[in-house]
């Protein structure tokens, strides 16, 4: 968490997550050079710069794929969330990967001539107006730019500089610069003849990114509807549950009618209620679990304490806090939400509930 | 707070919760221990199918090492030369020009126009079509050759509307492999901007593929008239011309179509 910024926290789980990164991209390449051709049965080689151009360009469109599957993928299933938990490494890889099928595309196609290379990507083909002729390239320099940008800005100390939601709003640039990825392939690639398989593996791509969001939207939708706080008689309090829906250590999440959520833990035989947003980057706190006495974010691990809504020193995240009372086994949430850090006592839960 | 050493365990991957800085709970480490391969062998296996299906290219090539021909170079619309026939080629060859790089040979060509020069390159051939690209002297001035050579006469063989697509004559021929399409492009136009000679390639039904050399109405360079068109099926009326082994096409860029 976040008491001083140095460049990179390492642990043990994060270390494994970027050694399979990086393995990962290794193989994928050495596969496609050494293993592809193995099966490729024209004897006319092609030009072993556009094969690296392929590859890298391949590489990183399967990549930012996978990136944008793992949210919805663990909102889904939750064995997945280890996956999200250093998902910026993937991206910061995934544009190194990009860069360096750009870095080829420019050297080659935009090379060996007086004009820049850079230059030449952004003034060459200037036919905007056109559909086959659109100049596919300024989609990829497009994506790359986003992709660029995002990489910069993954650290923490961009995160609270920019506040969690600047910094997220700018983060979900990541779909602009796929949809830019896409369009690129489509414009470009695919209108070369590059062949049917190719097509449909791009296809399933995209077709796997909208379908998983689409089901995790769902689900989410559904639960909301589900679990809905109803209103009672002594208004403001809200019906936010029975006391035997929320496990010991973990929390509900409670949908409140003004879109907001709210998550109850229960400890011991207490009962608390937050914001479900993490200071973070809004991870959903109510999924978590109490560790060590505090509420803990399935995203990153930050910790608030269930009383105050505060990180214990020397962290400094605080998130809002709502009051809840009982009416026998009913739980009753007041749906105004205090300032980030306002001490709540705590429910207790008699023995009889 | 971050020096627990274990993990949140719960009962199977489910119930386990992970916390980063904590130790991977193991029925969690277990499931992504299946999981992780999966998915990896999943992007792996869609990468090999964009590897292995990548189109041919075509047998395009340079063929070395470096000699010398003789014969006379025609600057319009393009720099091509004109070689004094052998016994290979008895009605001699038409090479078009080309050095290193994205680039033509006026500058080098210009000096010499409509005399009898040595030319020092390389061929870049593919199939039955090859050109020349420059190397060490270039052009210089040759002797006399020793009967009476002259540049053929242009035979007009009349109007024709055509469709394929507009390359540049280098990259087409193999020096990149491939070297015509979409994904292509821009780098076909920067060598037409560079003054690489622009052709039209063509298809026949039965796959037979012509070259022609473009010019415009006059017969000049058309090349700033048609980048917007490079790499893209397109169909142009004009004016088809045999000069010795070569076909030039004289084209109206008006009469450009995309297809
Ligand atoms: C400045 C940025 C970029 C430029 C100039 C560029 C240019 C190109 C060019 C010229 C090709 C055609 C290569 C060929 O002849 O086969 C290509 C293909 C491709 N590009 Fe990019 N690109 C850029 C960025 C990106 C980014 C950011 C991505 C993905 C995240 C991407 C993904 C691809 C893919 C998947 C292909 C198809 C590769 C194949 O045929 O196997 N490109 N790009
Ligand atoms: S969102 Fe990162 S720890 Fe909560």
């Amino acid at each position: 968490m976040s008491v001083s910024y140095r460049p990179v926290m390492w642990n043990r789980n994060k270390l494994i997550y970027d050694a399979v990164l990086v393995l990962g991209v290794a193989v994928y390449l050495l596969a496609f050079f050494q293993l592809a051709p193995l099966w490729i049965d024209h004897t006319s080689s092609t030009t072993p710069n556009i094969v690296r151009m392929r590859a890298f360009g391949s590489c990183a469109i399967l990549m930012l794929t996978l990136i944008l599957c793992i949210g919805p993928l663990a909102r889904l299933d939750r064995r997945f969330l280890p996956l999200l938990y250093n998902r910026r490494h993937f991206g910061v890889l995934c544009f190194i990967v990009a860069l360096t099928h750009a870095r080829e595309v420019a050297a080659f196609y935009h090379g060996f001539s007086p004009t820049d290379p850079w230059v030449s990507i952004l003034g060459t083909n200037t036919a905007y107006g056109s559909f086959l002729g659109f100049p596919f390239e300024i989609l990829g320099l497009t994506a790359l730019v986003i992709l660029f940008v995002m990489a910069v800005t993954s650290h923490d100390f961009w995160l609270s500089f920019l506040t969690p939601r600047v910094w997220k709003a700018l983060h979900m640039g990541v779909y602009l610069a796929y949809g830019a990825a896409v369009m690129h392939v489509v414009l470009g690639a695919m209108q070369g003849d590059r062949g049917i398989a190719f097509a449909v593996v791009v296809a399933l791509c995209f077709g796997l990114v909208i379908g998983l969001h689409v089901a995790a939207g769902r689900r989410e939708w559904a639960k909301d509807r589900a679990g809905a706080a109803a209103p009672t008689d002594d208004a403001p309090w809200v019906q936010a549950g029975r006391v035997a829906d929320v496990p010991v250590d973990r929390g509900i999440v409670v949908p409140l009618a003004g879109g907001e959520r709210v998550a109850i833990f229960r400890y011991g035989d207490k009962l608390s209620a937050l914001s479900n947003l993490c200071a973070h980057q809004n991870g959903p706190l109510g999924e978590g679990r109490i560790v060590d006495g505090c509420v803990t974010c399935p995203w990153h691990g930050f910790q608030y304490r269930p009383e105050d809504g505060c990180s214990p020193p020397p962290f400094t995240e605080k998130v809002p806090t709502y009051r809840l009372k009982l009416d026998g086994d009913r739980i009753l949430l007041d749906p105004r939400a205090l300032p980030a850090g306002t001490p709540v006592d705590p429910v207790h839960v008699p023995e009889s509930v | 707070m971050a020096d627990k050493s274990t993990g949140t365990e719960g009962r199977g991957s489910r119930n386990a919760f992970f916390v980063g800085y904590l130790k991977m709970p193991r029925a969690l480490g277990l499931f992504l221990s299946y999981a992780v391969p999966m998915i990896a062998a999943a992007a792996l296996g869609a990468g090999l199918v964009m590897a292995t299906t990548q189109p041919d290219p075509g047998a395009g090539r340079y063929q070395g090492p470096a000699t010398t021909l003789t014969g006379i170079i025609e600057m319009e619309p393009h720099p091509v030369l004109y070689t004094v026939p052998d016994d290979d080629h008895p009605q001699g060859r038409a090479l078009a020009l080309t050095r290193f790089g994205k680039n033509g040979v006026v500058p080098q060509a210009a000096p010499l126009a409509g005399q009898f020069v040595d030319v020092t390159g390389v061929y870049l051939i593919r199939d039955e079509f090859a050109m020349f690209e420059l190397r060490r002297t270039g052009i210089v001035a040759a002797e006399a050759p020793p009967d009476a050579f002259a540049l053929p006469e242009p035979e007009d063989l009349g109007e024709f509307t055509l469709s394929g697509e507009i390359v540049d004559s280098k990259c087409c021929l193999g020096s990149m492999r491939p070297g015509v399409g979409k994904p292509h492009m821009a780098c076909a136009q920067l060598c037409l901007i560079g003054g690489v000679p622009a052709m039209f390639q063509i298809m026949d039904e039965a796959g037979e593929e012509t070259l022609l050399l473009l010019a415009d109405a006059e017969g000049r360079d058309v090349s700033s008239q048609i980048l917007d068109y490079v790499s893209l099926g397109v169909e142009m009326t004009g004016q088809v011309e045999r000069r010795g082994p070569m076909l030039v096409f004289r084209i109206d860029p008006e009469t450009i179509r995309v297809l």
